[in-house]
Protein backbone atom coordinates (compact mmCIF):
# COMPACT_ATOMS: atom_id res chain seq x y z
CA UNK A 1 0.00 0.00 0.00
CA UNK A 2 1.52 3.11 -1.07
CA UNK A 3 1.25 6.62 1.28
CA UNK A 4 -0.89 8.00 -0.96
CA UNK A 5 -3.75 5.16 -0.68
CA UNK A 6 -3.26 4.98 2.43
CA UNK A 7 -3.86 9.11 3.15
CA UNK A 8 -6.98 8.51 1.10
CA UNK A 9 -7.88 5.58 3.33
CA UNK A 10 -7.66 7.66 6.04
CA UNK A 11 -8.93 10.59 5.26
CA UNK A 12 -12.57 8.64 4.17
CA UNK A 13 -12.26 6.91 7.21
CA UNK A 14 -12.23 10.25 9.23
CA UNK A 15 -15.19 11.32 6.84
CA UNK A 16 -16.75 8.52 6.98
CA UNK A 17 -16.63 8.36 10.99
CA UNK A 18 -17.80 12.25 11.20
CA UNK A 19 -20.96 12.08 9.29
CA UNK A 20 -22.52 8.12 8.93
CA UNK A 21 -23.45 8.48 12.86
CA UNK A 22 -25.78 11.35 12.00
CA UNK A 23 -27.45 8.94 9.33
CA UNK A 24 -28.33 5.92 11.50
CA UNK A 25 -27.49 5.57 14.95
CA UNK A 26 -25.72 2.02 14.79
CA UNK A 27 -22.48 3.62 13.22
CA UNK A 28 -21.75 5.84 15.89
CA UNK A 29 -20.66 1.85 17.35
CA UNK A 30 -18.38 1.67 14.24
CA UNK A 31 -14.43 3.08 14.79
CA UNK A 32 -14.04 3.42 11.02
CA UNK A 33 -10.62 5.47 11.63
CA UNK A 34 -9.48 1.98 13.44
CA UNK A 35 -11.00 -0.14 10.68
CA UNK A 36 -8.69 1.64 8.51
CA UNK A 37 -5.70 1.75 10.72
CA UNK A 38 -5.66 -1.92 11.16
CA UNK A 39 -6.04 -2.20 7.03
CA UNK A 40 -3.08 -0.73 6.81
CA UNK A 41 -1.22 -1.92 9.14
CA UNK A 42 -2.20 -5.41 8.16
CA UNK A 43 -0.87 -4.94 4.78
CA UNK A 44 2.31 -2.26 5.52
CA UNK A 45 3.38 -3.68 8.60
CA UNK A 46 3.71 -1.85 12.11
CA UNK A 47 5.24 0.98 11.73
CA UNK A 48 3.07 2.62 9.27
CA UNK A 49 0.44 1.18 11.57
CA UNK A 50 1.90 3.40 14.43
CA UNK A 51 2.43 5.90 11.99
CA UNK A 52 -1.20 5.84 10.57
CA UNK A 53 -3.01 5.31 13.92
CA UNK A 54 -0.58 8.40 15.33
CA UNK A 55 -1.99 10.51 12.66
CA UNK A 56 -5.91 9.27 11.98
CA UNK A 57 -6.29 9.15 15.92
CA UNK A 58 -5.07 12.59 16.62
CA UNK A 59 -7.30 13.70 13.74
CA UNK A 60 -10.03 11.87 14.86
CA UNK A 61 -9.93 13.30 18.91
CA UNK A 62 -8.99 16.79 17.64
CA UNK A 63 -12.88 16.40 16.34
CA UNK A 64 -14.27 14.57 19.67
CA UNK A 65 -14.72 16.28 22.94
CA UNK A 66 -12.90 13.98 24.90
CA UNK A 67 -8.82 14.60 25.76
CA UNK A 68 -6.78 14.72 22.66
CA UNK A 69 -4.10 11.84 22.41
CA UNK A 70 -6.14 8.87 24.25
CA UNK A 71 -7.98 7.30 20.91
CA UNK A 72 -4.75 8.51 19.52
CA UNK A 73 -3.17 6.33 21.68
CA UNK A 74 -5.21 3.28 21.29
CA UNK A 75 -4.94 3.20 17.94
CA UNK A 76 -1.18 3.72 17.21
CA UNK A 77 -0.74 0.92 19.86
CA UNK A 78 -3.31 -1.20 18.14
CA UNK A 79 -1.67 -0.47 14.62
CA UNK A 80 1.19 -1.87 16.07
CA UNK A 81 -0.16 -5.02 17.24
CA UNK A 82 -1.92 -5.82 14.08
CA UNK A 83 1.27 -4.44 11.85
CA UNK A 84 3.24 -7.30 14.48
CA UNK A 85 0.75 -10.09 13.87
CA UNK A 86 0.83 -9.96 10.37
CA UNK A 87 4.15 -10.10 9.87
CA UNK A 88 4.52 -13.43 11.66
CA UNK A 89 1.35 -15.27 10.54
CA UNK A 90 -0.48 -16.14 7.56
CA UNK A 91 -4.08 -14.01 7.47
CA UNK A 92 -5.59 -14.94 4.21
CA UNK A 93 -9.11 -15.98 5.80
CA UNK A 94 -11.64 -13.94 6.73
CA UNK A 95 -11.54 -15.69 9.94
CA UNK A 96 -8.32 -14.68 10.67
CA UNK A 97 -8.54 -11.48 9.53
CA UNK A 98 -11.70 -11.13 12.11
CA UNK A 99 -9.87 -12.25 15.22
CA UNK A 100 -7.20 -9.15 14.17
CA UNK A 101 -9.66 -6.84 13.99
CA UNK A 102 -11.52 -7.76 16.60
CA UNK A 103 -7.89 -7.92 18.87
CA UNK A 104 -7.16 -4.73 18.26
CA UNK A 105 -10.21 -3.49 18.35
CA UNK A 106 -10.32 -4.79 22.11
CA UNK A 107 -7.28 -3.32 22.60
CA UNK A 108 -8.02 -0.10 21.84
CA UNK A 109 -11.22 0.48 23.78
CA UNK A 110 -9.11 -1.21 26.66
CA UNK A 111 -6.39 1.58 26.22
CA UNK A 112 -9.44 4.44 25.83
CA UNK A 113 -10.64 2.86 29.08
CA UNK A 114 -7.89 2.93 31.05
CA UNK A 115 -6.89 6.51 30.43
CA UNK A 116 -10.51 7.68 30.69
CA UNK A 117 -10.55 6.31 34.24
CA UNK A 118 -6.99 7.18 34.89
CA UNK A 119 -7.61 11.20 33.70
CA UNK A 120 -10.85 11.40 35.06
CA UNK A 121 -9.90 10.67 38.54
CA UNK A 122 -12.42 7.41 38.35
CA UNK A 123 -15.53 9.54 37.81
CA UNK A 124 -16.16 7.87 34.17
CA UNK A 125 -17.73 4.84 34.29
CA UNK A 126 -16.59 2.43 31.04
CA UNK A 127 -19.08 -0.54 30.28
CA UNK A 128 -17.18 -3.62 29.27
CA UNK A 129 -20.47 -5.00 27.97
CA UNK A 130 -20.47 -1.73 25.35
CA UNK A 131 -16.82 -1.82 24.52
CA UNK A 132 -17.11 -5.25 23.01
CA UNK A 133 -19.92 -5.09 21.42
CA UNK A 134 -17.99 -2.17 19.82
CA UNK A 135 -15.19 -4.15 19.14
CA UNK A 136 -17.10 -6.68 17.91
CA UNK A 137 -19.23 -4.55 15.63
CA UNK A 138 -15.74 -3.08 14.20
CA UNK A 139 -14.11 -6.28 13.77
CA UNK A 140 -17.02 -7.53 11.72
CA UNK A 141 -17.03 -4.40 9.68
CA UNK A 142 -13.99 -4.15 8.69
CA UNK A 143 -13.66 -7.78 7.62
CA UNK A 144 -16.80 -7.46 5.94
CA UNK A 145 -15.31 -3.78 4.20
CA UNK A 146 -11.45 -6.20 3.38
CA UNK A 147 -13.75 -8.69 1.81
CA UNK A 148 -15.89 -6.42 -0.26
CA UNK A 149 -12.44 -4.47 -1.15
CA UNK A 150 -10.99 -7.92 -2.36
CA UNK A 151 -14.18 -8.77 -4.06
CA UNK A 152 -13.77 -5.63 -6.21
CA UNK A 153 -9.95 -5.70 -6.46
CA UNK A 154 -10.85 -9.84 -7.91
CA UNK A 155 -13.61 -8.04 -9.86
CA UNK A 156 -11.26 -5.80 -11.30
CA UNK A 157 -8.91 -8.45 -11.81
CA UNK A 158 -10.90 -10.16 -13.99
CA UNK A 159 -12.23 -7.82 -15.98
CA UNK A 160 -8.88 -6.78 -16.85
CA UNK A 161 -8.17 -10.41 -18.04
CA UNK A 162 -11.05 -10.20 -20.25
CA UNK A 163 -10.77 -6.88 -21.76
CA UNK A 164 -6.89 -7.71 -21.87
CA UNK A 165 -5.96 -4.25 -19.55
CA UNK A 166 -3.86 -3.82 -16.42
CA UNK A 167 -4.13 -2.03 -13.44
CA UNK B 1 14.70 5.88 1.74
CA UNK B 2 14.72 7.70 5.05
CA UNK B 3 10.61 7.08 5.01
CA UNK B 4 11.52 3.17 4.10
CA UNK B 5 13.89 3.04 7.39
CA UNK B 6 12.26 4.45 9.84
CA UNK B 7 8.63 1.69 9.22
CA UNK B 8 11.56 -0.89 9.30
CA UNK B 9 12.13 -0.30 13.09
CA UNK B 10 8.47 -0.03 14.28
CA UNK B 11 9.15 -0.23 18.22
CA UNK B 12 11.26 3.02 18.22
CA UNK B 13 8.64 4.27 16.49
CA UNK B 14 5.76 3.37 18.48
CA UNK B 15 7.90 4.64 21.21
CA UNK B 16 8.19 7.55 20.35
CA UNK B 17 4.41 7.77 19.48
CA UNK B 18 3.52 6.57 22.59
CA UNK B 19 5.63 9.34 24.19
CA UNK B 20 4.08 11.98 21.94
CA UNK B 21 0.25 11.00 23.19
CA UNK B 22 1.40 11.00 26.76
CA UNK B 23 2.66 14.31 26.63
CA UNK B 24 -0.11 15.40 24.82
CA UNK B 25 -2.45 13.92 27.32
CA UNK B 26 -0.40 14.93 30.68
CA UNK B 27 -0.43 18.52 29.12
CA UNK B 28 -3.87 18.89 28.90
CA UNK B 29 -4.73 16.91 32.54
CA UNK B 30 -3.74 18.86 36.34
CA UNK B 31 -4.11 16.67 39.41
CA UNK B 32 -5.51 17.31 42.16
CA UNK B 33 -3.42 20.14 43.26
CA UNK B 34 -4.10 22.15 40.22
CA UNK B 35 -0.82 21.57 38.61
CA UNK B 36 -0.79 20.34 35.33
CA UNK B 37 -0.06 16.49 35.49
CA UNK B 38 2.59 16.97 32.87
CA UNK B 39 4.98 19.04 35.27
CA UNK B 40 4.10 16.76 38.18
CA UNK B 41 5.12 13.99 36.68
CA UNK B 42 8.57 15.78 35.12
CA UNK B 43 9.02 17.23 38.68
CA UNK B 44 8.07 13.60 40.39
CA UNK B 45 10.77 12.22 37.88
CA UNK B 46 13.45 14.53 38.10
CA UNK B 47 13.24 14.83 41.92
CA UNK B 48 13.51 10.88 42.04
CA UNK B 49 16.04 10.94 39.73
CA UNK B 50 17.64 13.71 42.13
CA UNK B 51 17.29 11.64 45.51
CA UNK B 52 18.67 8.36 43.95
CA UNK B 53 22.24 10.43 43.11
CA UNK B 54 21.88 11.92 46.33
CA UNK B 55 21.33 8.25 47.81
CA UNK B 56 24.49 6.88 45.71
CA UNK B 57 26.15 9.85 46.32
CA UNK B 58 25.92 8.99 49.91
CA UNK B 59 26.78 5.79 49.80
CA UNK B 60 29.95 6.28 47.91
CA UNK B 61 30.60 8.81 50.45
CA UNK B 62 29.96 6.55 53.49
CA UNK B 63 32.13 3.77 51.54
CA UNK B 64 34.59 5.79 50.99
CA UNK B 65 34.28 7.32 54.27
CA UNK B 66 34.38 4.07 56.38
CA UNK B 67 37.39 2.65 54.26
CA UNK B 68 39.67 5.37 55.49
CA UNK B 69 38.53 4.73 58.96
CA UNK B 70 39.17 1.50 58.98
CA UNK B 71 43.10 1.95 58.10
CA UNK B 72 43.56 3.34 61.99
CA UNK B 73 41.33 0.77 63.31
CA UNK B 74 43.67 -1.95 64.08
CA UNK B 75 45.62 0.23 65.79
CA UNK B 76 42.91 2.51 67.51
CA UNK B 77 41.59 -0.81 68.36
CA UNK B 78 44.77 -2.52 69.97
CA UNK B 79 45.34 1.71 71.97
CA UNK B 80 41.47 0.62 73.57
CA UNK B 81 42.10 -2.81 74.31
CA UNK B 82 45.12 -1.75 76.38
CA UNK B 83 42.78 1.01 77.98
CA UNK B 84 39.79 -1.43 78.58
CA UNK B 85 41.90 -3.59 80.45
CA UNK B 86 43.71 -0.92 82.71
CA UNK B 87 40.52 0.27 83.24
CA UNK B 88 39.22 -2.57 84.43
CA UNK B 89 41.86 -3.11 87.08
CA UNK B 90 41.22 -0.19 88.08
CA UNK B 91 37.87 -1.05 88.39
CA UNK B 92 38.55 -3.84 90.34
CA UNK B 93 40.55 -2.08 92.38
CA UNK B 94 37.82 1.09 93.29
CA UNK B 95 35.25 -1.71 94.05
CA UNK B 96 37.20 -3.06 96.57
CA UNK B 97 38.73 0.13 98.14
CA UNK B 98 34.13 0.85 98.12
CA UNK B 99 33.02 -2.60 99.88
CA UNK B 100 35.51 -2.14 101.93
CA UNK B 101 34.25 1.43 102.44
CA UNK B 102 30.76 0.45 102.91
CA UNK B 103 31.79 -2.44 105.21
CA UNK B 104 33.73 0.05 107.77
CA UNK B 105 30.22 2.08 107.34
CA UNK B 106 28.20 -0.25 108.10
CA UNK B 107 30.12 -1.23 111.22
CA UNK B 108 30.66 2.47 112.20
CA UNK B 109 26.54 2.56 111.41
CA UNK B 110 25.52 -0.01 113.69
CA UNK B 111 28.12 1.13 116.26
CA UNK B 112 26.22 4.89 116.66
CA UNK B 113 22.58 2.73 116.60
CA UNK B 114 23.79 0.47 118.91
CA UNK B 115 22.51 1.18 122.34
CA UNK B 116 25.67 -0.65 123.79
CA UNK B 117 28.88 0.28 123.84
CA UNK B 118 31.10 -1.66 121.37
CA UNK B 119 35.06 -2.11 120.01
CA UNK B 120 35.44 -3.40 116.45
CA UNK B 121 37.85 -6.35 116.12
CA UNK B 122 38.67 -8.28 112.90
CA UNK B 123 38.16 -11.59 112.50
CA UNK B 124 41.86 -13.87 112.17
CA UNK B 125 41.21 -16.93 112.05
CA UNK B 126 38.98 -19.72 112.51
CA UNK B 127 38.92 -23.20 114.90
CA UNK B 128 38.61 -26.26 112.52
CA UNK B 129 37.19 -28.20 115.27
CA UNK B 130 34.44 -30.41 114.36
CA UNK B 131 31.20 -29.41 115.98
CA UNK B 132 32.98 -26.42 117.73
CA UNK B 133 32.61 -23.54 115.36
CA UNK B 134 34.33 -20.62 116.31
CA UNK B 135 36.64 -17.46 115.10
CA UNK B 136 39.20 -15.60 116.56
CA UNK B 137 39.40 -11.83 116.92
CA UNK B 138 42.39 -9.63 116.84
CA UNK B 139 41.12 -8.20 120.46
CA UNK B 140 42.00 -9.34 123.67
CA UNK B 141 41.97 -8.84 127.72
CA UNK B 142 44.25 -5.77 126.71
CA UNK B 143 41.27 -4.34 124.94
CA UNK B 144 38.47 -4.73 127.61
CA UNK B 145 37.37 -7.98 126.04
CA UNK B 146 36.00 -10.75 128.20
CA UNK B 147 34.59 -13.59 128.10
CA UNK B 148 30.65 -13.63 127.34
CA UNK B 149 30.83 -11.25 125.63
CA UNK B 150 27.81 -10.38 122.92
CA UNK B 151 29.98 -10.42 119.28
CA UNK B 152 27.72 -8.37 116.43
CA UNK B 153 27.88 -7.74 112.91
CA UNK B 154 25.71 -5.76 110.58
CA UNK B 155 23.50 -8.33 109.24
CA UNK B 156 22.88 -9.87 113.04
CA UNK B 157 24.26 -11.56 115.84
CA UNK B 158 27.58 -13.53 115.82
CA UNK B 159 28.30 -15.45 118.75
CA UNK B 160 29.89 -14.30 122.27
CA UNK B 161 33.59 -14.36 123.10
CA UNK B 162 34.29 -18.07 124.83
CA UNK B 163 37.40 -17.22 125.86
CA UNK B 164 40.00 -13.75 125.71
CA UNK B 165 43.45 -13.85 125.59
CA UNK B 166 45.60 -10.76 125.72
CA UNK B 167 45.40 -9.69 122.82
CA UNK B 168 43.34 -12.15 120.98
CA UNK B 169 39.87 -13.53 121.56
CA UNK B 170 37.91 -17.24 120.75
CA UNK B 171 34.55 -16.19 119.43
CA UNK B 172 31.75 -19.07 120.00
CA UNK B 173 29.37 -18.48 116.56
CA UNK B 174 25.85 -19.29 117.04
CA UNK B 175 25.50 -22.42 114.81
CA UNK B 176 27.95 -23.90 117.14
CA UNK B 177 26.41 -26.92 118.73
CA UNK B 178 26.98 -25.95 122.10
CA UNK B 179 25.60 -22.39 121.77
CA UNK B 180 22.60 -20.76 122.81
CA UNK B 181 20.55 -17.82 122.85
CA UNK B 182 18.03 -16.41 124.02
CA UNK B 183 15.18 -15.20 121.04
CA UNK B 184 12.12 -14.30 120.33
CA UNK B 185 9.96 -14.08 116.97
CA UNK B 186 9.67 -10.47 116.27
CA UNK B 187 6.24 -11.03 114.94
CA UNK B 188 4.41 -12.61 117.39
CA UNK B 189 6.47 -12.02 120.14
CA UNK B 190 6.62 -15.50 121.06
CA UNK B 191 9.82 -16.42 122.98
CA UNK B 192 12.19 -19.64 123.26
CA UNK B 193 15.98 -20.48 122.82
CA UNK B 194 18.05 -20.90 119.75
CA UNK B 195 20.27 -23.35 119.72
CA UNK B 196 23.22 -24.46 117.23
CA UNK B 197 23.22 -27.34 114.84
CA UNK B 198 26.61 -27.51 114.36
CA UNK B 199 26.24 -27.15 110.82
CA UNK B 200 24.98 -23.89 109.15
CA UNK B 201 21.30 -24.10 110.84
CA UNK B 202 19.80 -23.23 114.15
CA UNK B 203 17.04 -24.32 116.28
CA UNK B 204 14.58 -22.72 117.71
CA UNK B 205 13.52 -24.52 120.61
CA UNK B 206 11.67 -23.94 124.12
CA UNK B 207 8.82 -22.50 122.16
CA UNK B 208 4.88 -22.71 123.70
CA UNK B 209 2.73 -24.80 121.59
CA UNK B 210 0.20 -21.59 121.59
CA UNK B 211 2.70 -19.57 120.50
CA UNK B 212 2.44 -18.36 116.72
CA UNK B 213 5.65 -19.30 114.56
CA UNK B 214 5.45 -19.32 110.65
CA UNK B 215 8.49 -19.72 108.08
CA UNK B 216 9.14 -16.30 107.09
CA UNK B 217 8.98 -14.88 110.53
CA UNK B 218 11.82 -12.84 111.65
CA UNK B 219 13.93 -14.30 115.12
CA UNK B 220 16.07 -11.67 116.94
CA UNK B 221 17.42 -11.93 120.63
CA UNK B 222 15.76 -11.35 123.15
CA UNK B 223 18.39 -10.22 125.87
CA UNK B 224 16.96 -12.59 128.73
CA UNK B 225 19.88 -14.40 128.82
CA UNK B 226 22.47 -11.59 129.88
CA UNK B 227 24.74 -11.85 127.47
CA UNK B 228 23.32 -10.74 123.91
CA UNK B 229 21.94 -7.51 124.09
CA UNK B 230 17.48 -7.13 123.17
CA UNK B 231 16.84 -7.07 119.45
CA UNK B 232 19.46 -7.91 117.07
CA UNK B 233 18.50 -10.36 114.59
CA UNK B 234 19.19 -14.18 115.03
CA UNK B 235 17.76 -15.08 111.57
CA UNK B 236 14.55 -16.11 109.71
CA UNK B 237 12.27 -18.99 110.41
CA UNK B 238 12.65 -21.66 107.65
CA UNK B 239 10.84 -24.63 108.71
CA UNK B 240 8.17 -24.95 111.23
CA UNK B 241 7.18 -28.83 112.12
CA UNK B 242 3.61 -28.64 114.54
CA UNK B 243 2.68 -31.32 116.43
CA UNK B 244 -0.41 -31.84 118.51
CA UNK B 245 0.73 -30.01 121.39
CA UNK B 246 3.29 -28.49 120.64
CA UNK B 247 6.63 -27.67 118.14
CA UNK B 248 8.45 -30.87 116.88
CA UNK B 249 11.17 -28.54 114.91
CA UNK B 250 11.54 -24.26 114.31
CA UNK B 251 14.41 -24.09 112.05
CA UNK B 252 16.18 -20.84 111.50
CA UNK B 253 18.48 -20.10 108.88
CA UNK B 254 20.97 -17.82 110.68
CA UNK B 255 21.02 -14.33 109.56
CA UNK B 256 25.05 -14.09 109.48
CA UNK B 257 27.11 -15.92 106.72
CA UNK B 258 30.55 -15.76 108.81
CA UNK B 259 32.34 -17.58 106.03
CA UNK B 260 31.86 -13.73 104.70
CA UNK B 261 32.91 -11.93 107.87
CA UNK B 262 35.73 -9.98 108.35
CA UNK B 263 35.13 -7.36 110.76
CA UNK B 264 32.70 -7.74 114.07
CA UNK B 265 32.10 -5.55 117.02
CA UNK B 266 32.46 -6.70 120.33
CA UNK B 267 29.83 -5.69 122.85
CA UNK B 268 32.06 -4.17 126.18
CA UNK B 269 29.24 -3.00 128.15
CA UNK B 270 27.20 -5.42 130.47
CA UNK B 271 24.35 -6.65 128.76
CA UNK B 272 21.13 -6.58 131.11
CA UNK B 273 17.55 -8.18 130.87
CA UNK B 274 15.05 -6.24 129.93
CA UNK B 275 12.97 -5.24 132.85
CA UNK B 276 9.97 -3.65 133.70
CA UNK B 277 8.92 -0.39 135.06
CA UNK B 278 9.76 -2.15 138.00
CA UNK B 279 12.84 -3.13 137.37
CA UNK B 280 12.04 -6.42 137.41
CA UNK B 281 13.60 -9.27 134.48
CA UNK B 282 10.60 -9.75 131.62
CA UNK B 283 9.79 -12.81 131.07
Amino acid sequence: MTPARATVLLVLAVAAQSTLPRLAVWFSGLDFVLMAVVAIALRAGPGAGVVAGTLAGLVQDAFGTGLLGIGALGKTLAGFAAGTVAGQFMLGSPLARLAIYLGASLLHGAVVAIFLRLTSGGSVSVSVTLAVAEALGTAAAGVTCEQVVEWWRLTRLRRARRTGVRD
Amino acid sequence: MARVELFQRPVPLLGAAVLLHLSIISAQVTTASGLPLLQTVAFGAVAEVQRLAVATAGSVADTWRHYVALRGAQEENTRLRTALQQLELRLQEERALAQQAAGLRQLLELKAAAPVSTTAADIIGASGTSGYRAILINKGRQDGVEADMAILSPDGVVGRVAQAGLHTAKVQLLIDRTAAIGAMVERSRAQGVVMGGGDQSLQLQYVSGLADVRQGDLVVSSGIDGVYPQGFVIGTVDLVDRGPVSYREIRVRPAVDVTRLEQVLVVTSPTRPPTDEMGEPQP
